[in-house]
């Protein structure tokens, strides 16, 4: 993701507004993809209406002074809506700095409240309030080392990086797989059928040459473009066993869209059959977003999409699950495309 | 003039129900379905996570109720070794635990490393979970750093009280400050650039207009096959008649054009009647100008091309690339810079961002012009 810059405007202009501001970019995970700019109200308008920023955090008039009253003031954070990601991502740091900043905040308060309660002379007050200020803040910003990190992986296991390339491999083998029917089929056009089936070239036969060639072409292919991402990432990304797992999901597809071809006769439908269930495998089979970030009932979508079979395939040549489930559409596909197509070809005998 | 041409085009469209299934419930029909979905989606896409509770003290079961409360994250509370190998297998995206003697180091003020964070190659979001439990913990470790703070300060001003009173009251009313909404909450707003006085035409984000910027090009690839499918047979003929093929070709794509443009204007008040798009005829303007530009590059991407099946592949490559490089799925342009300068070339930039009424548009039409006046040419000379 490109660094993005967010404007920061601070109408309250007080010791407590810096140290939240302090808060707020203190974050690593911001402050890697982030640039802040603190800026007035008009440069940061100019800023918004030339695309410049991301965000704009207004800490409004009043801030610092209602906060100790124990009473709300949002901050305004005016995301750019032509750059809806990035806002969201600000929104989403923003509400967990809102956080930090209660957390400090009312320690602060219950300070300065007890020492009110007791009548403590305001010298004092005033000395134990800079004090907790400034430790309170302190506190917020070391809120990093609460955690321990430690990093666990499987032999098998990928990076994100190389999930999305396998994942887009594997979506243009399904591609390749529809696009080599979808030339195949402007090849065979009536008058040349007849004269195939006067031959006793059936199109029974005609189809499953033509599932025979798109397996063996696409597979060839799926080799080829496997040998820069191998070299890329190393044989942990497709090895031996992955070379036949997608020979099992070279087979699937093409079996697939085969059925398809003979089911759908008009070459439009079929293009716009062929495109939306791709774009559906795309979407629910996870090579967008990983299936695990999915909710309940997109998950339970995506295990009907060859897709997310085959991804667990790749990524997992010995998953038995995905072997026999990719196998089982396969032989299904074919199976229902025979039978069509022989009670198909018995109906145009009689 | 005679239109008896574009009057039999129009009458082959309406008596074929498969061609007003293309121009109609491709864009159409399937924005508002696949929309609807991927907004859906959008909305209830979570975190997964694992927490391990080793402490299983008040304090870590706090924790854990709150963190289960939040929006966006959803935890399973399991034991360790399940925990690891959801982790190894993809099922969460980091493990988070809680340590023994969490409770006791928070209270001792050493919290230092009290939770372990297990992460994979694979973790995406970690960093935002991470924030979110940094919070929550800050909150339980500022309500006991205030209430030592109490008592210490009482002690060094000689002021009498009962310790673990004064200790629980300050820390009672810490964390009384949350309730009933924390001191410091943000207002979220999205900004469209043309709401920002500027002038300029922003149409907001919405994944419906997204996917209709992909639904009709493809819709205008797929209804322009016509070209490729007569050119071979039907342009030879057409040259001799009484129209000629300038005329015949001209008078088609009219009438294809009439067809989508009754297809966007009725998307138009559909999604202003749905709420998803406000009421603003520039907005309806780029429409039309968009749909113009997808049917001038279909014309000409049809005018190249001989084979039908080769015509369809290239169609579908090129809409799919167009589609993604454009942001008719997603915002592309966020993810590098040279993608949000590359994206002005784009016609979905005429929607899906802002100021485009000044420059872009009169560009883009005289482009789709150019393109159909080649097209036609093309043709002409290749007959």
């Amino acid at each position: 993701m490109q660094l993005f810059e967010i404007a920061i405007v601070d109408d309250d202009q007080t010791l407590e507004t810096k140290y939240v501001i302090g808060q707020l970019l203190d974050n690593s995970h911001l402050s890697k993809v982030t640039k802040v700019t603190i800026v007035d109200h008009a440069k940061a308008r100019t800023l918004m209406e030339k695309n410049k920023v991301v965000a704009t955090i207004v800490i409004p008039e009043g801030f610092s002074r209602d906060v100790k009253k124990g009473l709300n003031t949002p901050v305004e954070v005016i995301g750019n809506g032509d750059r809806p990601l990035q806002a969201q991502l600000v929104r989403h740091l923003m509400e967990s700095a809102a956080k930090l900043t209660t957390a400090a905040q009312s320690g602060i308060n219950t300070i300065d409240h007890f020492l009110a309660e007791e009548n403590v002379p305001d010298d004092v007050r005033h000395a134990e309030f800079k004090k907790s200020l400034l430790s309170f803040s302190l506190h917020i910003l070391g809120r990093g080392t609460i955690f321990e990190m430690k990093e666990k992986k499987n032999l098998f296991q990928q990076d994100i990086l190389q999930y999305y390339v396998l994942s887009f491999y594997l979506l243009l083998i399904m591609i390749w797989s529809f696009g080599f029917l979808v030339l195949l089929r402007e090849r065979i056009n009536g008058p040349l059928r007849n004269r195939l089936n006067s031959r006793g070239i059936t199109e029974w036969k005609e189809k499953f040459a033509g599932f025979a060639a798109a397996v063996v072409s696409v597979s060839l292919i799926s080799y080829l473009l496997s040998l820069p991402i191998t070299w890329l990432f190393g044989s942990s990304a497709i090895n031996y066993g992955n070379l036949l797992s997608i020979v099992r999901i070279v087979l699937t597809f093409s079996a697939f869209f085969m059925m398809l071809a003979v089911f759908v006769s008009n070459d439009q439908l079929f293009l716009l059959f062929g495109i939306g269930l791709i774009m559906i495998g795309a979407v629910a089979g996870g090579h967008v977003i990983p299936v695990v970030y999915f909710p309940d009932w997109l998950e339970r979508i995506g295990m009907f999409t060859i897709n997310s079979w085959a991804l667990r395939s790749v990524f997992d040549p010995a998953d038995m699950q995905s072997i026999k489930m990719l196998g089982l559409i396969t032989i299904s596909c074919l199976v229902i495309t025979a039978v069509y197509l022989k009670t198909g070809y018995r109906r145009c005998k009689r | 003039m005679n239109l008896s041409i574009a009057y039999f085009k129009i009458r082959e469209i309406l008596l074929h129900p498969l061609s007003l299934v293309l121009i109609f419930f491709i864009p159409l029909g399937l924005t508002l379905i696949v929309g609807h979905l991927v907004e859906k989606g959008q909305k209830q896409l979570e975190i997964p996570i694992a927490i391990i509770d080793e402490d299983h003290s008040d304090f870590s079961r706090l924790l854990v109720e709150r963190i289960s409360g939040q929006a966006k994250i959803h935890l399973y509370q399991v034991s360790g070794e399940k925990a690891e190998r959801m982790l190894l297998r993809n099922d969460v995206d980091s493990v988070f635990v809680i340590k023994k003697g969490f409770q006791k180091r928070l209270l001792t003020g050493e919290r230092e490393q009290s939770i372990e964070v297990w992460i994979s190659p694979f973790s995406m979001a970690e960093g935002i979970v991470r924030e979110v439990i940094a919070s929550e913990t800050a909150r339980l470790t500022s309500d006991v750093k205030a209430a030592d703070w109490v008592v210490k300060v009482y002690k060094s001003l000689d002021i009498q009280m009962d310790s673990s009173k004064t200790w629980n009251a300050a820390y009672d009313y810490t964390d009384s400050q949350w309730e009933p909404e924390p001191l410091m909450t943000i207002q979220y707003d999205q900004l469209y650039l043309e709401e920002s006085g500027a002038g300029k035409s922003g149409f907001g984000d919405s994944p419906y207009l997204r996917l209709w910027t992909f639904f009709t090009m493809l819709g205008c690839f797929l209804t322009s096959d016509w070209i490729v499918r007569e050119k071979g047979v039907l342009f030879f003929r057409i040259q001799s008649t009484y129209h000629g093929l300038v005329s015949y070709l001209i008078q088609n794509t009219v009438a294809l054009f009439l067809f989508h443009l009754f297809q966007t204007l009725l998307t138009f008040y559909i999604f202003v009647k749905t709420n998803i798009i406000q009421m603003r005829p520039e907005l309806l303007l780029l429409m039309f100008v968009y749909l113009f530009v997808c049917l001038s590059f279909s014309i000409w991407s049809a005018s190249f091309i001989n084979q039908i099946g080769s015509y369809y592949i290239v169609s579908f490559l090129f809409v799919i690339i167009i589609g993604i490089l454009g942001g008719s799925f997603f915002p592309v342009q966020e993810f590098s810079s040279t993608l949000l300068k590359l994206s002005v070339i784009f016609p979905q930039n005429l929607l899906l961002s802002s100021n485009q009424m000044n420059i872009q548009t009169p560009l883009f039409i005289s482009g789709a012009i150019v393109l159909w006046i080649l097209a036609i040419r093309r043709l002409w000379i290749k007959r």
